[in-house]
C-alpha cells in the first residue's frame, strides 16, 4: 500500500503506522458496534485481527449491521465473513483469523490480542470477558447501548464506551457491572433478549472506541489516562466522561496485577 | 457469606486437590476429577464452587462438562472462569452451609 | 521450532523497573535487576510470559570491572539472590537492564549476547524446566531474548514484547538470533 493513503493521519507521529500495523486487535461481536469497529480498524491500516461471532446475518441485523447486505441474509452468510470482507476490501495483506462461536467456545486466540473489543450483549458475557482480558494483561474497551422506554415518556437511549486497562479500575469499579444487572440477568435464564439497537448510536459508540484505541497506540493526544468511561446521552447526541470515575478506586480491587497468566487449576 | 476458619482445610481434606482462586473479586473453589452421584455421566468431572452470590443465586457450583443424570436440568449458565468452560444447572436456595456441604447438595441436586 | 512468544508487562511494574534502572550508581554506567514472570498458554503453543515480582540489587552487588566495554558486571552474590527467588517462587526470571539513551527498539549489545547465556545457564541450574531470559529496555520499549526449556544456549527466542500501558507500547518479536 502506498504512504499516500495514511497521509491526512500523519498528525497521528511519525511511528504511528507502524504501531497501528503491528498491533493484533481481537472484536468480539460483530453486529452492531463490532461491524463499526472493523470497518474503521480496516481504514486505519490495522494488519492483524482476532474475530469472533458465532451468528449469520439475518434480516433485522440490517438496520445497524455495516456491511452487510441483503444477499447476505438471502444466503444466511455468517457475521465472521461479512467482516472477513469489510477487512479485505481495504487490507487485502491482513492477517485475519475469524471464529464462528463464541469467543469462550475456543478462547485461546483472544490472548494473543493486544487490545481487545467488547461489542456484545449480556452484562455475564462482558464480566467474564473483561475477567479473561485481565487475566492475560489485555486492554479491554467495552462498548454498549441502551434504550430504556418507561411509560408514555419518549424512550431514552443511553450507552458507554470503557476502557478496562489492567491495573486501573475494571468494570465493576466503575459501576458498569452490577450484581443487580447480573443478578436479573442470570434469573431470566441468560438469556439478555432482543435490544433496541441502531446504527448512528453504534456509530458514535464504536468511533469512540476506536478513537480510545487508535491514542494509546499512538498517544497522539498525549491525555489519554485510563480508566476512561464515557458515557453516551442519545436522546441529547451528547457524550461525557461518567461522575463514576470520582468515586472509583485508584487502583483495581478486583483484578490484582499479580492474578495473570494461567490459574492453577 | 463468611467462609469459617477450617472450611477449606475441611474440604480439602474430604476432596483431594481441592484449591482455592480468586477472580474479578470472587472466590471459587476447584475440585478436580469429582465423583457424580451414580447414573451420572461423566462420572467423573471437575467442578468449581462459589459460595457467594452469583447471577441470582445464593451459591453456584460449576462444572466442566454438562452432566446427564437421571433428571434432566435446565443448564442455564455457560461461564467461561479461570480460564476455563464451565456449566452450571438452576438451582435454587443452596446456602448457609459449610463448603463440603454446599458442594454435595448442589451435587445431589442430579438425583431424584 | 517456531513458538510464539509473548512477554506482557503491566505499566505499574514497568515504572518501579524504570525507576530503579535510572538511579546513579557509584560506579557502573547501568544498573541490573531481575524480574519474574508467570506464564499462560496462547493459541498454537504460544507462550505468554506476564513479570510478576521484581529483584532490584543493591549497590554492593556490583563488581566494578573497569571495563568501557561492560556497563554493570554483578556479583556472584547477585545472580544467587535471583536464582533463589527462582527456587522459592517457581517463576522463571529475567535478566533486566536497560540502554537510557536510546527510544525505540533496543538492541542487545555484543557484550549482552556474551554475558547473557552463562547467566541463563545459572538460572537453568536453579530451575531447568522454566523460560528465563533476558529483558532489554530503551527509554520507551522493550525487547527481550527468551531461552525454553532444552533451548539451545547459542539460539534465544527473540519474543514479542507488549508494555501494557497508556501509551500501549508494542515491540514486534524478530527472528531468533543466533550467536
Amino acid at each position: 500500500m502506498s504512504d499516500e493513503r495514511y497521509s491526512r493521519q500523519s498528525f497521528l507521529g511519525p511511528h504511528a503506522q507502524e504501531s497501528i500495523e503491528c498491533a493484533v486487535m481481537g472484536i468480539v461481536g460483530l453486529g452492531g458496534g463490532g461491524s463499526h469497529v472493523v470497518q474503521q480498524l480496516a481504514h486505519v491500516g490495522f494488519q492483524q485481527y482476532v474475530l469472533y461471532d458465532p451468528d449469520c446475518v439475518e434480516d433485522h441485523n440490517l438496520n445497524r449491521m455495516v456491511g452487510a447486505t441483503e444477499a447476505d441474509v438471502k444466503e444466511a452468510r455468517p457475521k465472521v465473513e461479512v467482516a472477513l470482507r469489510i477487512i479485505r476490501g481495504l487490507q487485502q495483506q491482513a492477517l485475519v483469523e475469524t471464529y464462528r462461536k463464541r469467543w469462550q467456545d475456543e478462547p485461546l486466540p483472544l490472548r494473543r490480542c493486544d487490545l481487545l473489543f467488547g461489542c456484545i450483549d449480556g452484562v455475564g458475557n462482558r464480566r467474564d470477558l473483561e475477567a479473561a482480558a485481565r487475566r492475560y494483561l489485555i486492554p479491554y474497551i467495552d462498548i454498549g447501548l441502551d434504550v430504556h422506554q418507561a411509560g408514555t415518556e419518549p424512550p431514552v437511549m443511553a450507552g458507554q464506551v470503557v476502557l478496562s486497562m489492567p491495573g486501573t479500575p475494571c468494570l465493576h469499579c466503575l459501576g458498569v457491572l452490577q450484581e443487580k444487572a447480573l443478578e436479573q440477568e442470570g434469573r431470566h435464564y441468560g438469556n439478555a433478549g432482543p435490544r433496541p439497537q441502531v446504527v448512528w448510536a453504534n456509530g458514535v459508540l464504536a468511533s469512540t472506541a476506536v478513537g480510545i484505541a487508535i491514542d494509546l497506540l499512538t498517544d497522539w493526544t498525549r491525555q489519554l489516562r485510563p480508566p476512561v468511561y464515557l458515557q453516551y446521552f442519545g436522546n441529547e447526541g451528547t457524550m461525557q466522561s461518567s461522575p463514576r470515575l470520582t468515586f472509583a478506586p485508584k487502583t483495581c480491587v478486583h483484578y490484582p496485577t499479580t492474578d495473570i497468566g494461567d490459574p492453577e487449576i | 457469606m463468611a467462609v469459617l476458619a477450617g472450611e477449606f482445610a475441611e474440604l480439602q481434606r474430604q476432596f483431594p486437590g481441592a484449591k482455592q482462586c480468586q477472580e474479578g473479586g470472587t472466590t471459587f473453589y476447584f475440585i478436580p476429577g469429582l465423583g457424580m452421584p451414580p447414573g451420572c455421566t461423566p462420572e467423573h468431572t471437575d467442578v468449581l464452587l462459589c459460595p457467594t452470590q452469583r447471577d441470582g443465586y445464593p451459591s453456584r457450583l460449576f462444572f466442566a462438562a454438562c452432566v446427564q443424570g437421571p433428571v434432566p436440568r435446565n443448564w442455564n449458565g455457560d461461564s467461561h472462569i479461570l480460564g476455563r468452560r464451565w456449566y452450571v444447572f438452576s438451582w435454587s436456595d443452596v446456602q448457609g452451609l459449610r463448603l463440603v456441604d454446599l458442594v454435595l447438595a448442589h451435587v445431589r441436586a442430579l438425583l431424584p | 521450532m517456531n513458538t510464539q512468544l509473548i512477554i506482557r508487562l503491566a505499566h505499574p511494574l514497568y515504572g518501579q523497573v524504570m525507576v530503579d534502572l535510572t538511579r546513579p550508581h557509584p560506579f557502573a554506567d547501568e544498573r541490573v535487576s531481575f524480574l519474574f514472570t508467570k506464564a499462560g498458554t496462547g493459541p498454537h503453543g504460544s507462550i505468554l510470559l506476564f513479570p510478576v515480582d521484581y529483584l532490584p540489587l543493591q549497590d554492593e552487588q556490583y563488581i566494578d570491572e573497569n571495563d568501557p566495554l561492560v556497563g554493570a558486571a554483578i556479583s556472584g552474590d547477585a545472580l544467587r539472590s535471583a536464582m533463589q527467588r527462582v527456587l522459592d517462587t517457581g517463576m522463571g526470571a529475567l535478566h533486566v537492564h536497560m540502554h537510557a539513551h536510546h527510544r525505540g527498539r533496543p538492541r542487545f549489545s555484543p557484550t549482552d549476547w556474551h554475558d547473557l547465556p552463562d547467566i541463563v545457564q545459572s538460572l537453568r541450574n536453579a530451575n531447568s524446566q522454566l523460560i528465563h531470559g533476558a529483558l532489554l529496555l530503551s527509554q520507551d520499549m522493550a525487547t527481550g531474548a527468551l531461552w525454553l526449556p532444552d533451548q539451545d544456549i547459542c539460539k534465544p527466542l527473540v519474543p514479542r514484547v507488549s508494555i501494557v500501558g497508556s501509551p500501549l507500547r508494542i515491540c514486534p518479536g524478530g527472528e531468533n538470533r543466533e550467536r
